[in-house]
């Protein structure tokens, strides 16, 4: 089912353009592996798709909703869930407070009712979910290692449950053993009918999508294996 | 709730940060708090102590006014201007005209003049070198003891006053004067009595039944007789006395008090005997008193008097709120320094909070870049960093209002005494530089002090003019007690709150200018 599109994408910074009359078409329950060369604007397109820059050019179009016209911070809090290259998460809180504050956050701005006891139980369920247990999840973030802050990075995406998943390198900097673990989430995800989205540099990723889109000339390509 | 929740949290993850900015705020507001406090004091002070006085009001020539008149553009003065500026007395019935005003409650009136000693009588001195010559001038038409007053008027040896009504006298009503032997005359007589002090009694060896002679001081062979019907002590000491010149007039054992009818036919009688041109004729002095009650009922009558066709010419005044002004004027000073404190100590404060802000939210950018890339709206952020600070400053507020509240009143009690003191060696100064003793120095002379704590009032009051002028001692309002109320707490806590959100603002300017993408592309 088509979830996301995008229609003669641009954009530029400055009078460099980084992206240019981009055109696709994304659907649920599948797997995505963005590629490209260094600087071909991976993680720009990413951001684009995520709302955290406005494209200078074309449309981008969520459940067939013109992007412009929704309100961008809803959008990132309700649609689409964005696992950060570094992460991202709030080093002050614990696992379980970075995910807890995420579906806050949600709520709120769906103006939805808080309830606190619900959101921890979901927290945590979330965690256990990627693959943290209890006590890890009580932990403050810094205290874990790169793979559990990826997993956290992780739940804290999933956990207003959106059904676009954007990530950008989520193996980077993780041992084989662990990119694989990593892995198996996003095609369980994909499986639950989510549409990922991965940006990477790493052919062990980009052989685990569904599809793989080379940036430069955004056509679809054969997986690696 | 979100917000304040999260504030809350916030503030509990960044203990150090927290309680750095929480200490500043306390500091400030407990300053703030002390300031507030002195300026309550003084306003609760006079409000209570004018609340308690009964307000009387005065009219008599505005000489000021009569003064830039008569001034002219060179800024030499005419006399004859300034005569013509300056009008003449009001006489009885326009005085009783002005009473008509619905603000007055009570109309009196006194007529004072000086006379000198006749015959055996003399005027009680303690001062050995200003004994009364009046018995060695009875064939001069001038006694020697007699000296011009600034006006004109010749000074004797006795203030005799004469009194509309026993509410005029203010000195029996308040209870500075009591009867001792004897009794009061008659409300409104003309009979030739009268009462005098018991030091003047005891002076001249007089009892009730007595009779005095006084001569009038421009023609001593003019001569009244006056019988003594009581005799009153002055709890007031003859020390006490004010600076208002030289003669025993002014000494308030020489204050003869009669019927204003009956001094009123002693100055008829004397102006009968003389050309209206003369000056030689007793000349009587006549002053209305209203009895206003309140400050409103002063203002409003100050209003009316004018609307009833009082002239620009004269002037309303209260001895009684003078009085009180003169007495509060130590702590209105510090009242006023407290003013100027309160605005250094807000402005430091906001200056040392917004610099404190700006380093924080240039510390927590990165947070800023994560919540709004997790989808937490930009004026949210922005709200949830103002109510962190606002908390903080909450928190500031009951801590330092509670310090403030229990440590303003010994502070404000010790700045005041300082104040007093300062006030009070400044006028000692300024009478040993005149070589006078300090006695009856205004203001400045009195060691007695009174307290307010809004309900106690401050400085002694004449009510009557003519018995307090030129008699100008005060207490000083040396003490002040609860001075902390509701306004106190909601000025305390809006400025506090206007701090942290003027800090708070930084802020905001900053979340607002901050893009995600750009925070979190360079963290480092």
């Amino acid at each position: 089912m088509e979830i996301l599109k995008l229609e003669d994408l641009s954009f530029s910074y400055g009078k460099k353009q980084v992206l240019s009359k981009v055109n696709y078409t994304f659907e649920t329950g599948k797997i995505y592996a963005i590629v490209g060369k260094s600087g071909a604007g991976k993680t720009t397109l990413l951001s684009v798709i995520s709302g955290l820059v406005e494209p200078t050019e074309g449309t981008i179009y969520c459940n067939g909703n013109d992007m412009k016209k929704e309100d961008k911070y809803e959008y990132r809090s309700k649609n689409i869930g964005v696992i950060f290259q570094d992460f991202n998460l709030l080093t002050k809180l614990t696992a379980v407070e970075n995910v807890e504050l995420s579906m806050e956050i949600s709520k709120e701005n769906n103006k939805e009712k808080l309830n606190r006891d619900e959101i921890e139980r979901n927290a945590y369920k979330i965690l256990e979910e990627v693959g943290l247990d209890r006590d890890e999840a009580d932990r403050r973030v810094l205290k874990l290692s790169g793979g559990q802050q990826q997993r956290v990075a992780i739940a804290r995406a999933l956990s207003y449950g959106p059904d676009i998943i954007l990530a950008d390198e989520p193996t980077g900097n993780l041992d084989e053993e662990t990119q694989e673990e990593i892995m198996q989430i996003m095609k369980r995800l994909a499986a639950n009918g989510k549409c990922v989205i991965i940006v990477t540099h790493s052919s062990y990723v980009a052989g685990c999508a569904d599809e793989r889109i080379e940036l430069k000339t955004m056509k679809k390509s054969a997986p690696a294996s | 709730m979100f917000t304040f929740r999260n504030a809350l949290r916030n503030i509990v993850r960044a203990k150090g940060r927290s309680l750095l900015i929480g200490i500043i705020i306390t500091i400030i507001a407990l300053s703030v708090c002390i300031g507030l406090c002195i300026r309550q004091s003084a306003a609760n002070a006079k409000e209570s102590a004018l609340s308690d006085m009964t307000i009387t009001a005065q009219i008599s020539i505005d000489r000021d006014s009569a003064m830039s008149k008569a001034k002219s553009s060179s800024g030499s003065v005419s006399k004859s201007d300034l005569k013509k500026a300056m009008g003449t007395s009001l006489t009885l019935s326009q005085l009783k005209k002005y009473a008509k005003a619905s603000a007055v409650k009570s109309f009196y009136y006194t007529l004072s003049a000086s006379v000198d000693a006749s015959g055996s009588l003399e005027a009680y001195s303690t001062s050995s070198s200003s004994s009364s010559s009046s018995s060695s001038s009875s064939s001069s038409s001038s006694s020697s003891s007699s000296s011009k007053g600034p006006s004109g008027m010749t000074t004797g040896d006795f203030t005799i006053t004469g009194y509309s009504s026993d509410e005029a006298m203010t000195d029996f009503v308040d209870g500075t004067c009591k009867i001792k032997k004897g009794k009061m005359f008659t409300e409104g007589t003309s009979a030739m009595v009268c009462v005098i002090s018991s030091d003047l009694a005891d002076y001249n060896n007089l009892s009730v039944g007595d009779y005095i002679t006084v001569a009038n001081p421009n023609k001593s062979s003019e001569k009244y007789k006056l019988k003594i019907v009581g005799i009153y002590k002055n709890s007031q000491s003859s020390t006490q006395a004010s600076m208002g010149g030289p003669g025993q007039t002014t000494d308030p054992a020489n204050e003869i008090y009669t019927s204003y009818n009956t001094l009123n036919k002693i100055v008829t009688t004397s102006k009968a005997k003389y050309s209206s041109s003369s000056t030689t004729a007793i000349s009587g002095q006549l002053n209305g008193t209203y009895v206003v009650g309140t400050v409103a009922n002063y203002n409003k009558f100050k209003s009316q008097v004018k609307s009833i066709g009082l002239s620009s010419k004269y002037s309303v005044s209260s001895t009684d709120i003078e009085s009180y002004e003169r007495s509060a004027e130590p702590l209105e000073n510090l009242a006023k320094f407290a003013g100027y404190f309160l605005l250094v100590i807000l402005l430091v404060g906001a200056i040392i909070l917004v610099v404190m802000n700006i380093f924080s939210t240039r510390e927590r950018k990165y947070e800023i870049g994560v919540l709004t890339a997790i989808g937490m709206k930009k004026k949210k952020v922005a709200k949830l960093f103002v109510s962190e600070i606002v908390i903080l400053a909450l928190a500031g507020v009951i801590v330092g209002g509670t310090v403030g509240a229990l440590t303003s009143v010994p502070i404000t009690n010790a700045l005041l005494s300082s104040q007093i003191t300062s006030q009070q060696t400044k006028s000692n100064d300024m009478q040993q530089a005149f070589g006078r003793d300090n006695n009856g120095a205004g203001p400045g002379s009195s060691s007695s002090s009174s307290s307010s704590s809004g309900s106690s009032s401050s400085g002694t009051v004449s009510g009557n003019s003519s018995s307090s002028s030129g008699n100008a001692v005060s207490n000083y309002v040396s003490s002040v007690s609860n001075s902390i109320n509701i306004w106190v707490l909601l000025e305390l806590l809006g400025s506090c709150i206007l701090l942290a959100i003027i800090a708070g603002m930084v802020s905001v300017v900053a979340i607002m200018r901050y893009e995600p993408l750009q925070i979190l592309a360079n963290r480092d």
